[in-house]
C-alpha cells in the first residue's frame, strides 16, 4: 500500500488550532505590484491581529489595498514583506503547494460572485474543497450534506446554481466555505450582489456562525453590512486608519 | 488511485457538457484511427487469403521464366525456354528432388463456342502434370493423360465456373463438343477454378494436351517453345539449393542464359508471397503516414480546444486554486480531460475501421464467394491505436494544461 502523502495544511492546522495565540498576526507587511517600471505599492505597511472569535470587517474605497490585504492574509498572495504568524507559526516563503494545503485545511471562502461550477449540483460544489482534502467520496458526502443542513439547504442539494436564487447560491457557497471547518472564514463582498432583504439574511447567517465561535475576516464598502462585525479596520491608500 | 477516478469522472461530465463541440474536436482523430485500424485489417485479411491461396496451390513449386516476360513489352526473342531446357531439368542428376514439371504453352487465345454460347478462352496448354503440380482439383469427369498426349486427342478440361456458364451445371459438361476456333474438342474434365494460376484474371482459361494444340495452332518456328514452367519438388526439399542447382542446369543448357544470366527469373512461391507482403506493408505505411498526418491535425485541433476550455473556465480554475487545488491537480484534470477526449476518439475510430473493413470483406465475399477471404481482427493493431490516440492527447494537452495550472489563483478568480 502507498503511504499517503502528508496533507502539509491539516498538520499545519492540527499544530496551531490549539494554541493559546492570535490566530492572525502581521507585523509590516507590504505588497507591491509592478506595472511595467511602475512601482504600484498595494498594501504599505499594516500591523494586524486577529484573535481566535472576531468578527473583522476591513472597509475602504476601491483601490484602498482592502482586497489586496484579505488576499495576502487568506494565503492567496504573497507579501513582498513583513511578517505573518498563523496560529503563531511563521508562514513566509513557503511554496505554492504549501500554500494550497494551508488554505484547503484552514480557510473557507464566501465571494461576492459566488464562483460556483455551472451545471454541477449544490451538493458537488459543496463538496469539492474535501476533494482536495484527500476525504472518501462518502466523508465528503455525509460532510457537504451536514453543511448544506446549516445553511438550510438540505432540501435543494441536488439543484444546480442556475436552478437557485442569487441568496440560496450564496448560501451554498457559505456551505462550501464551512465544510472542510475552516479556522477562519474569507467573505470578499459577500452581498454585493444581493438585494437588500438577502443580504440582511446572508448577513445574519454569517453572524450565527460567528456566535458559534468562527472567526471571520469580511471585506466591504457597505457600512451597513460592516455593522454586523465585531471590529471595523478602515483602509486607505494602502494603510490602516 | 481513487484520485485518478475522480479525474476521469469530472473530465466525462465536463466533456457530457459540450457534446457537440466533444464530437467536432475528436474527428481527425476518429479519421486518423479509423483509416490506420482499416487498412491493418484489409491487410491481415489480403495476405490471409493469398497465404491461403498460394498453400493450397502448393509452396513446393518454383516458377521458372525469362525476365521480361511478365512485362508489356515481353522478353526478347532469344530469351525462349524451350522444350530441350525442359528435357535438361527433367533428366538432370543434379535435381532428385523434382516431382513433377507444368511446361508448355498458354500463348493462344481462341473463341470456344458450344451452340449459341461463344466465349473468348486462353488455352493453356501443358503436359498432364499441370493438374498435380498445381494441386488442381477434379470436380467431374477425368483429367487428360499421357495417352491423350500421344494420340493428340482434342480433349479439353475447363473450370467449374465456365462449365456452370455454358452447361449449367458440371456434369452436364462431360462429354459436350465443343468449338474451339475452328476445330472440335469433347469436354472430358472440370476443374475447381484456379484464381492465382497464370492468365487467371480477365479470361477464362481451358486446358488441353500440349500436343492437340501444337498440332492444331502453334507455328512451325515455335513448335518448341515453352511459355511458363513450373517446377515441383520434394517436401523438406531445401529451396534455395534447388533454385541455384536449377538456375544452373537451365544455364548449362542454354547458351543465351548463361550468356545472359539476368535474362531468366527463377521465383519461388514463397518469394512471391513475401514481394507481395513487402508490397503490403509499403501501402500499409504510407496509409499509416497519412494516418499520422491526421493525427497530427487532429491533435492541433485538440490543443485549441483545450485552449478555449481553459480560458472559459479561468474562473473555475480559479475557484478550485483557492479553496485548495495544487498546480499538480490542475494540470492533471485537464492533461486527463485531453486524454480521456482522444482515447474516446480512438476508440470511435477503431469502431469506424472495423466495421469498414467487414463491409469490405462482406462485400469480397458476396462477389468472390469462392475466394473465402476472412475478417481478421488485429488486436495488437487495436491496442496500438487506442495508444496512440491516448499519447496524442497527452502530448497536445500538455500546453493547455500547464497553462492552466500556473493561472494566479487571484487574476483567475478576476477574471472575465
Amino acid at each position: 500500500m502507498a503511504k499517503k502523502i502528508m496533507h502539509r495544511g491539516k498538520a499545519h492546522k492540527e499544530r496551531v488550532s490549539e494554541a493559546s495565540v492570535p490566530i492572525i498576526e502581521v507585523r509590516n507587511l507590504k505588497k507591491t505590484y509592478w506595472n511595467g517600471n511602475v512601482e504600484i505599492p498595494a498594501v504599505r505597511s499594516v500591523d494586524l491581529t486577529v484573535e481566535k472569535g472576531d468578527f473583522l470587517a476591513i472597509m475602504g474605497h476601491s483601490g484602498s489595498g482592502k482586497s489586496t490585504l484579505m488576499n495576502l492574509l487568506a494565503f492567496l498572495d504573497v507579501p513582498t514583506s513583513g511578517t505573518y504568524k498563523f496560529g503563531g507559526e511563521s508562514i513566509e516563503n513557503f511554496d505554492d503547494d504549501y500554500l494550497a494545503d494551508l488554505r484547503n485545511a484552514t480557510i473557507g471562502f464566501v465571494f461576492q460572485q459566488f464562483h460556483l461550477l455551472p451545471r454541477t449540483s449544490a451538493l458537488d460544489n459543496v463538496r469539492l474543497p474535501l476533494q482536495y482534502a484527500g476525504v472518501s467520496k462518502q466523508e465528503q458526502i455525509e460532510r457537504a450534506v451536514e453543511a448544506l443542513k446549516v445553511v438550510g439547504l438540505a432540501d435543494r442539494m441536488d439543484h444546480k446554481p442556475n436552478e437557485l436564487s442569487g441568496g440560496q447560491q450564496q448560501r451554498v457557497s457559505i456551505a462550501r466555505a464551512l465544510v472542510n471547518n475552516p479556522m477562519l472564514i474569507f467573505c470578499d463582498e459577500p452581498t454585493g450582489n444581493l438585494d437588500s432583504t438577502t443580504s440582511h439574511e446572508i448577513m445574519e447567517m454569517l453572524t450565527a456562525l460567528h456566535d458559534e465561535g468562527k472567526t471571520i475576516i469580511m471585506v466591504t464598502h457597505e457600512d451597513d453590512v460592516a455593522a454586523y462585525a465585531q471590529k471595523i479596520i478602515r483602509m486607505k491608500d494602502g494603510v490602516m486608519v | 488511485m481513487t484520485m485518478i477516478f475522480v479525474y476521469i469522472q469530472t473530465a466525462l461530465k465536463q466533456l457530457l457538457k459540450n457534446k457537440g463541440r466533444s464530437v467536432l474536436t475528436m474527428l481527425g482523430i476518429i479519421i486518423g484511427i479509423g483509416s490506420v485500424i482499416f487498412i491493418l485489417t484489409i491487410g491481415q485479411a489480403a495476405k490471409g487469403f493469398l497465404l491461403g491461396q498460394i498453400t493450397k496451390f502448393g509452396t513446393n513449386v518454383i516458377e521458372v521464366a525469362p525476365a521480361g516476360s511478365f512485362g508489356p513489352f515481353g522478353g526478347s526473342d532469344e530469351a525462349q525456354l524451350t522444350e530441350a531446357d525442359v528435357k535438361a531439368v527433367q533428366e538432370s542428376s543434379l535435381l532428385p528432388e523434382i516431382t513433377g514439371i507444368s511446361a508448355g504453352d498458354s500463348s493462344v487465345s481462341r473463341t470456344l463456342a458450344y451452340q449459341d454460347q461463344t466465349v473468348q478462352v486462353s488455352i493453356f496448354a501443358d503436359r498432364p502434370e499441370v493438374f498435380s503440380v498445381n494441386n488442381y482439383k477434379n470436380k467431374g469427369g477425368r483429367f487428360f493423360n499421357n495417352s491423350d498426349m500421344q494420340n493428340n486427342a482434342r480433349v479439353i478440361v475447363i473450370g467449374e465456373g465456365l462449365a456452370k456458364d455454358l452447361f449449367d451445371t458440371t456434369d452436364n459438361a462431360i462429354g459436350k463438343e465443343v468449338k474451339l476456333g475452328d476445330s472440335l474438342f469433347t469436354v472430358i474434365g472440370i476443374s475447381e477454378d484456379s484464381s492465382l494460376g497464370p492468365n487467371s484474371f480477365g479470361s477464362e482459361l481451358v486446358y488441353a494436351p500440349l500436343s492437340t494444340i501444337r498440332q492444331l495452332f502453334i507455328d512451325q518456328d515455335k513448335q518448341k517453345d515453352v511459355t511458363f514452367m513450373l517446377v515441383q519438388f520434394e517436401q523438406g526439399t531445401n529451396v534455395d539449393s534447388f533454385k541455384n542447382r536449377l538456375s544452373y542446369v537451365i544455364t548449362e543448357n542454354h547458351a543465351y542464359f548463361k550468356e545472359n544470366p539476368d535474362q531468366l527469373t527463377v521465383v519461388s512461391r514463397e518469394q512471391a508471397l513475401s514481394i507481395f507482403t513487402a508490397i503490403l506493408v509499403g501501402i500499409q505505411a504510407f496509409i499509416s503516414a497519412v494516418a499520422a498526418i491526421s493525427l497530427m491535425v487532429g491533435g492541433i485541433g485538440i490543443m485549441n480546444i483545450m485552449l478555449v476550455t481553459v480560458k472559459e473556465r479561468t474562473k473555475e480554475i480559479g475557484l478550485r486554486k483557492a479553496i485548495g487545488a495544487k498546480n499538480a491537480s490542475i494540470l492533471i484534470q485537464f492533461l486527463v480531460e485531453s486524454v480521456v477526449l482522444t482515447t474516446i476518439g480512438g476508440l470511435i475510430g477503431v469502431a469506424l475501421g472495423l466495421s469498414l473493413s467487414g463491409l469490405a470483406v462482406l462485400t469480397a465475399n458476396i462477389l468472390q464467394p469462392d475466394w473465402g477471404v476472412q475478417f481478421v481482427v488485429v488486436p495488437s493493431a487495436i491496442l496500438l491505436a487506442c495508444g496512440t490516440a491516448a499519447i496524442v492527447g497527452l502530448i497536445f494537452g500538455i500546453y493547455p494544461a500547464y497553462k492552466a495550472s500556473r493561472l494566479h489563483p487571484i487574476e483567475a478568480l478576476r477574471y472575465e
